[in-house]
């Protein structure tokens, strides 16, 4: 099972997830609140996947992803989007994220998504 | 299609012999098995409920309630089609008869809005028709901005306590007081809807992007334009979901 870091700047989004994740037998090993805490606590934890929100203050998710991609090309991240956000789903992928998944939750598919990756 | 009578000997023989309800109006000749069919299909129905409890109660005869629904649908100047729409249950049918503005895209997000109300924080809802405002103060504020082809304010607001029916309802949780929790789980069910307005909008090439949600308390959403205003009770807790569209919206401590 899997060692996962969950960045959203949503205490409901992340407990969303973790509920889901950890229900799949899956670890989350932190938790980050914005992009630049995001990096910090990847450098720190080395996480076997990272689930990153787009929208969020302080740094947003996209450019917390080019980094991440930029320090550790191995990275996996899945990122976390609203429907709709078809503009910043196209940067995301230029950048290298894995997958996404699209609120609101399905969590069939967050755990397809998430099993797939780190199989 | 049955009498009081004809039910309450179906009631009466059914206490005397292990047999459905269907079963009986069938043998009685009360009902056609298509009937009864139809019936069925229809359990569950609200409407069906409620006249059938405000039968029990002895509020109203059961040869009362089309007169009564005829002066419901007269003052109202609702249609037959309304009445029916209101009678079915179907949220879908319902939005259609009372969620109308002057403009196409308020329509769409009121219906986004209120199916996913229904989806996700409760079936027990009820909502009048939309109306434009230009100056509402409440207690708790959760809002969105999105901007882009279309500029869009959209929040929920309420008073007292009432935000906490929505954001119980997202988070799964018991909170005792509008805090920031509290409105984290509202604002991220705004962005939810929201993502689902943006999408559907991009179907038509209309390009717009989320920015993070912000809560307000005790404020005045203001405007020199105006918005328009959905008044949605859930669970006998009243909320406003106010949307504004290439209005500017000013958010002002009461």
């Amino acid at each position: 099972m899997a060692r996962i870091l969950l960045v959203d700047d949503s205490r409901t989004s992340r407990k969303i997830l973790r509920t889901i994740l950890e229900g799949d037998g899956h670890t989350i090993v932190g938790e980050a609140t914005n992009g630049e805490e995001g990096i910090e606590m990847y450098l720190d934890l080395k996480p076997d996947l990272t689930t990153m929100d787009i929208t969020m203050p302080v740094m947003d998710g996209i450019e917390a992803l080019k980094q991440i991609r930029n320090l550790d090309a191995n990275s996996k991240i899945v990122m976390v989007t609203a429907a709709g956000q078809r503009g910043k789903m196209l940067e995301a992928v230029k950048y290298g994220a894995a997958d996404f998944i699209a609120k609101p939750f399905e969590p069939d598919y967050i755990v397809n998504v998430v099993n797939k990756l780190t199989k | 299609m049955l009498t009081t009578a004809q039910a309450d000997r179906i009631n009466m023989l059914q206490a005397t012999m292990d047999k459905r309800f269907g079963d009986i109006a069938v043998e009685q000749g009360f009902l056609t098995n298509e009937q009864v069919s139809t019936l069925l299909s229809l359990q569950g129905n609200s409407y069906l409920k409620f006249i059938q409890t405000v039968i029990d109660k002895g509020y109203l005869k059961l040869e009362d309630i089309d007169n009564v629904v005829g002066d419901f649908k007269r003052e109202n100047g609702y249609s037959y089609e309304d009445i029916e729409a209101l009678k079915s249950g179907d949220i879908d049918r319902i939005i259609n008869v009372f969620v109308k503005t002057d403009n196409e895209y308020y329509d769409s997000y009121f219906a986004i809005m209120i199916r996913n109300i229904n989806r996700f924080i409760s079936t027990d809802i009820s909502f009048g028709s939309p109306y434009v405002c230009k100056e509402i103060k409440n207690d708790c504020i959760a809002s969105q901005c999105l901007n882009g082809d279309h500029d869009v304010f959209v929040c929920i607001s309420a008073d007292n306590k009432d935000l906490l029916v929505v954001a119980d309802a997202y988070a799964k949780e018991e909170f005792e007081e509008v805090d920031e929790d509290a409105y984290d789980s509202v604002c991220e069910f705004i962005n939810c809807v929201n993502g689902l307005f943006a999408s559907k909008l991009s179907t038509s090439d209309i390009d717009i992007d989320m920015l993070p949600p912000v809560f307000f308390n005790n404020s005045i959403i203001k405007t020199n334009d105006s918005y328009y205003v959905q008044p949605v009770t859930i669970c006998n807790k009243q909320i406003n979901v106010i949307v504004g569209i290439d209005s500017a919206i000013f958010i002002e401590e009461a």
